[in-house]
């Protein structure tokens, strides 16, 4: 039996939804080499943001800006990214992710 | 047979996994029809991460963990970062028969919590995880496999949490009949272009919320939201969903059977084609609006099983 209080039905199962690993909160990444972040797009409009709107000042990894990633916009984001028509073989993605060398990424946990 | 895990498999002195090592030495376990069930029980969390030979390896080079006799509890405990990568098969035939993915395959899987699962680059029937019972397990799963007869899910799932995020051509394809119970799946997916995006299976009390694209042009004259002999009992899809139609038809519930009361939210469902219209339903499955999805009375109206 379903049970309901102020939005859609729910199942009262023993692992919710809010249990589930967070999105990413945000990734170290070269805005100067890759200015924008393949699929991170407005949703609605389908453009590309730049990636330096999400730089959060004083936070660097090997000289990279962290980037911020906003809860829309997040949420978008395919993975692995794709670059210059390569797959990026990135271990993801539920923390912050460093950009350690070019195409290469690590888990910043 | 067991390495340096502590126990004997037996129920009341099951293997203890507590890394990666012992997590990988479960594949050997039960090979070769033994009759027996072996048990298996997390004391700690396992994480692949650190980890690369184990987790590109092991799933190179193997068929399914032929471990189908051995019963897991997971103990609460998580599995994180398994890489499921490059399994490309091209088998698939006129016939529709689709090689298997290698995957990890128990009798039983409980209380388990996978997270980060990433399927990359992969088709086929990706079923990862094969158990008889997958049970009160959460899984965060990431896909990247934006081919047709892909396959997300776990099969043969009851009273779970599954996350899927990513791109991916469908998220689900004959899961054998067997129904999943009971489960929320919550879908932030993009570029969808599969022909019916959940196909062959079986749910029963489950529900769908999250966001789904389905604007890629894909390859099929047609698209479904469920068809393909799925069959939908007591369940309810309020996903925010993108569609374009292009060339394609759109149908929701082209051949799908509604056993019991069931019901999509089409408030939440934007064409991006301006002629485009409601998806029909065959008259089987209730269409709401937000609104209604969210009244005990109208759900009731419609003998949705809500207390």
């Amino acid at each position: 039996m379903y049970l309901i209080e102020d939005g859609y039905p729910y199942l009262d199962l023993p692992l919710l939804a809010e249990d589930l690993e967070p999105y990413p909160v945000g990734i170290y990444w070269d805005t100067e080499n890759y200015p924008v972040i393949p699929g991170l797009m407005d949703v609605v409009s389908g453009s590309p943001y730049p990636a330096s709107i999400y730089v959060i000042d004083g936070e660097t990894e090997n000289g990279y800006p962290f980037l911020e990633l906003p809860s829309p916009v997040k949420l978008s984001m395919p993975y692995p990214y794709l670059i210059e028509d390569e797959f990026v073989d990135i271990d993801v993605i539920r923390k912050k992710v460093v950009l350690v060398e070019q195409k290469k990424y690590k888990i910043f946990v | 047979m067991n390495g340096n895990m502590k126990g004997t498999g037996k129920k009341d002195d099951p293997w203890l996994v507590e890394d990666a090592y012992d997590f990988y030495k479960l594949k050997g376990i039960n090979r070769g029809g033994q009759s027996n069930l072996s048990y298996a029980k997390l004391v700690k969390n396992i994480d692949f991460n650190s980890h690369d030979e184990l987790k590109y390896g092991w799933l190179k080079s193997v068929h399914y963990m032929d471990s189908n006799m051995l019963v897991l509890d997971g103990n609460g405990k998580e599995v994180r970062n398994i890489v499921f990568k490059d399994r490309l098969f091209t088998t698939y035939t006129a016939m529709g028969s689709i090689e298997k993915i290698p995957g990890i395959e128990f009798s039983s899987v409980s209380n388990v919590k996978w997270v980060n699962i990433i399927l990359l680059n992969s088709y086929g029937e990706l079923s990862w995880l094969k158990s008889n019972n997958t049970s009160n397990c959460s899984f965060s799963i990431t896909v990247f496999s934006p081919i047709d007869f892909a396959h997300a899910i776990p099969r043969n799932m009851d009273g779970c949490t599954v996350s899927v995020s990513g791109n991916i051509g469908a998220l689900s394809f004959n899961t054998g009949g067997t129904p999943i119970k009971r489960t929320h799946f919550i879908l932030d997916l993009i570029k969808t272009s599969g022909t019916v995006f959940i196909e062959g299976c079986n749910f029963d009390m489950c529900y769908f919320t999250g966001k789904l694209d389905y604007t890629d042009d894909g390859i099929a004259y047609y698209r479904h939201i469920f068809g393909g002999s799925t069959t939908l009992s007591n369940c309810y899809f309020a996903v925010d969903s993108k569609v374009k139609i292009g060339k394609h038809k759109w149908e929701a519930l082209t051949g799908t059977v509604v056993n019991a009361s069931s019901f999509i939210d089409k408030s939440l469902i934007t064409f991006v084609d301006s002629e485009s219209t409601m998806p029909t339903t065959n008259g089987k499955m209730y269409v709401l609006t937000t609104e209604q999805a969210k009244d005990k009375t109208e759900l009731l109206k419609i003998g949705f099983p809500v207390a």
